[in-house]
């Protein structure tokens, strides 16, 4: 074989060796980072208990678990779920009830879409189909001012699938108006198509409440009647 | 490694700094030096990625072809960004909001293929990292002093202007014409210090 | 209509109100360094529209059709700039056949072109607005032609700066980062502009 040949085949071998070194590594990376979960913090409660509210101060709420989030186990693979729909260029991020309180039995959704300026991310919460709140947990976006300070009032009352442009037209920040009607349209699909799910994972959850209870109330009495066997 | 070879490498990222000398990397530089923590972010994630890319090319620098240098560069260079996304998104989402965009633009740093290039491809490990080092503490010093001066002037004049880019352009011309002054003040008087000892 | 007024909006921000140079600071090193004469502005203006527009699109249907149907999307960046440096190479041997002039007056920016925030920069948003194909050719022609726009206006400037004596702390690229500041400011003017 000639030089150039023997020179051409040993650079392009160097560049595969590299390449899959590379791309390999990155792999192996990607299988054991995590991906960035929602958690259920702080001021995402607070936002929750305002847009929904529960009767009782954050902190009660936090302890008593009245607001509480669930998880994919609960109410099946939300990753699915955004796959399915990635047409409507939204996805859901955490799906959020609230067992007790005022807005018993609420779904609240944390559901995002890309605006003008990355994502906006909105908190809606739901009782019984119908929206009873919501609002922006975060955006970026440049014209966000332009629009009405009430404007997702006009959601409240509504299954969520309206579309913000026919009540409120022109702002000057369509693009943002968008994404907000992107994220409110995703969620009222999904509390359409989980609503259930979401009532049978609460009662669930409500039957090993109680399950608990009542075995501690036993291991109670017996370490009474035992306390009093030995004083006996 | 001699202590001038040392010396002079070391002090690379003064006399050649990255972004007041060479006028490499601009756009990270005056797109995300509105407030500290973002220029210090981003300027320490343009370092690390320099640092081991300056060590990676180095160690490989006899096994590269020379035809094909700029891909296998290239390849390595967004290999390590990619790492750095995948780090900053999975442990550090705040982050991840506020400079995201802007990592997998350190692929493109001029400064980045440039030292491996003009320095990393031609030298043995220790000095390149050494440069590396160098030049990754100039690029972030550089930013990060931009990023106080324009937040300094934003809380004192308000929001509108030097934290947006007309503002940036002009406070990094600034900056530089006074870095230019400062540096031709300073050789002079040494060079004035040389001729004066020499007649001595 | 909703979609074809979408598009002149895009057009619009991509170069007068939202321009890739003086609004997102991408794009800066060719900015600043070929920006002296007017002729190899135009020249490089159009060779940078050309890369960016055909980039945006390539990149848009790898992500697409690859990339994210395989789970793989953390290849992007290795991908989109694997293809951008191809495509400058291409372009390479195409302008030395085609237009040795033009290839002459771009020099070493051709291969510069590779390194340009501004491909690469567009080519990562049009993905992540999830845009469709027109889009992402419509978006990729309008960040092109504002590079143009920009890049052609400075260097109006700088040839009539020129003539005049300039400090030595800010002569050379210094005067032009504050001239392209107040270029920058000129343009918030149009950020009134809005069909939308």
């Amino acid at each position: 074989m000639n030089k150039t040949v023997v020179n051409a085949l040993k650079a392009v071998a160097v560049l595969t060796v590299i390449s899959i070194v590379c791309v390999g590594l990155l792999a192996v990376c990607n299988m054991f980072f995590p991906k960035y979960k929602p958690t259920l913090d702080a001021a995402t409660l607070s936002m929750i208990n305002s847009i929904c509210p529960t009767g009782v101060n954050d902190a009660e709420a936090a302890e008593g678990g009245h607001i509480i989030m669930l998880d994919s186990d609960e109410v099946g693979s939300i990753d699915a779920f955004n796959k399915a729909n990635k047409k409507s260029k939204a996805s859901v991020l955490a799906v959020y009830a609230e067992p007790k309180g005022d807005n018993a039995g609420a779904h609240i959704f944390e559901c995002s879409s890309v605006g003008r300026d990355g994502d906006i991310v909105l908190l809606i919460a739901y009782n019984r189909g119908v929206i009873v709140g919501a609002s922006v947990k975060k955006q970026g976006e440049s014209y966000y001012d332009k629009l009405p300070k009430d404007l997702l009032d006009n959601a409240i009352g509504t299954d969520g699938s309206l579309d913000l442009y026919d009540i409120v037209g022109k702002t000057g920040a369509t693009l943002s108006l968008n994404a907000i009607t992107r994220a409110l349209n995703i969620s009222a699909t999904y509390e359409k198509e989980n609503s259930q799910r979401i009532d049978d994972a609460l009662a669930k959850r409500a039957e090993a409440e109680k399950a608990e209870k009542a075995e501690k109330a036993e291991n109670e009495k017996d370490g009474e009647e035992a306390g009093k066997a030995e004083n006996d | 490694m001699t202590k001038d070879e040392f010396k002079k490498v070391a002090l690379g990222g003064l006399t050649n700094n990255p972004v007041f000398v060479l006028v490499l990397g601009m756009c990270p530089t005056i797109a995300k030096s509105d407030n500290i923590m973002n220029a210090l972010s981003l300027g320490l994630c343009t370092a690390f990625v320099l640092i081991f890319s300056n060590l990676i090319i180095s160690l490989l620098r006899k096994i590269i072809p020379d035809k094909v240098h700029l891909p296998a560069y290239i390849i390595i260079i967004a290999s390590l960004v990619t790492l750095v996304q995948m780090v900053v998104s999975s442990f550090l989402p705040s982050l991840n909001d506020s400079i995201g965009a802007f990592i997998s633009l350190i692929t493109v740093n001029c400064i980045i293929l440039g030292r491996a290039e003009a320095f990393a491809g031609k030298n043995k490990v220790l000095p390149s990292i050494i440069d590396g080092i160098s030049m990754g503490l100039g690029f972030v010093v550089s930013i990060t002093l931009l990023g106080a001066v324009r937040q300094g002037l934003t809380l004192l004049f308000g929001k509108g202007f030097f934290d947006a880019t007309a503002g940036g352009f002009v406070i990094l011309g600034l900056m530089m014409a006074a870095f230019n002054a400062v540096y031709s003040l300073v050789k002079a008087k040494t060079e004035k210090r040389k001729l004066l000892n020499g007649r001595a | 209509m909703e979609y074809f007024i979408g598009i002149v909006s895009i057009l619009i921000s991509g170069i007068l109100t939202n321009n890739i140079v003086l609004n997102q600071s991408l794009g800066m090193c060719p900015f600043l360094g070929v920006s002296k004469k007017m002729q190899s502005a135009v020249g490089m203006g159009l060779a940078v529209t050309f890369v960016i527009a055909v980039a945006s699109c390539v990149c848009w249907l790898l992500y697409t059709f690859v990339l994210e149907p395989l789970s793989i999307a953390y290849l992007s960046t290795i991908v989109f700039i694997l293809v951008i440096a191809s495509l400058v190479q291409l372009l390479d041997i195409v302008l030395k056949k085609l237009s040795p002039m033009l290839y002459s007056s771009l020099g070493v920016y051709l291969a510069l072109i590779t390194t340009n925030c501004a491909v690469l920069g567009t080519a990562n948003s049009v993905v992540s607005q999830g845009l469709d194909f027109f889009q992402t050719l419509v978006t990729g022609i309008a960040i092109g032609l504002g590079f143009t726009v920009a890049l052609i206006l400075m260097a109006g400037i700088r040839e009539k700066q020129s003539l005049y004596e300039i400090p030595k702390p800010f002569r050379g690229f210094p005067i032009a980062l504050v001239t392209a500041g107040i270029m920058a400011m000129a343009f918030y003017g149009f950020n009134g502009l809005s069909f939308t």
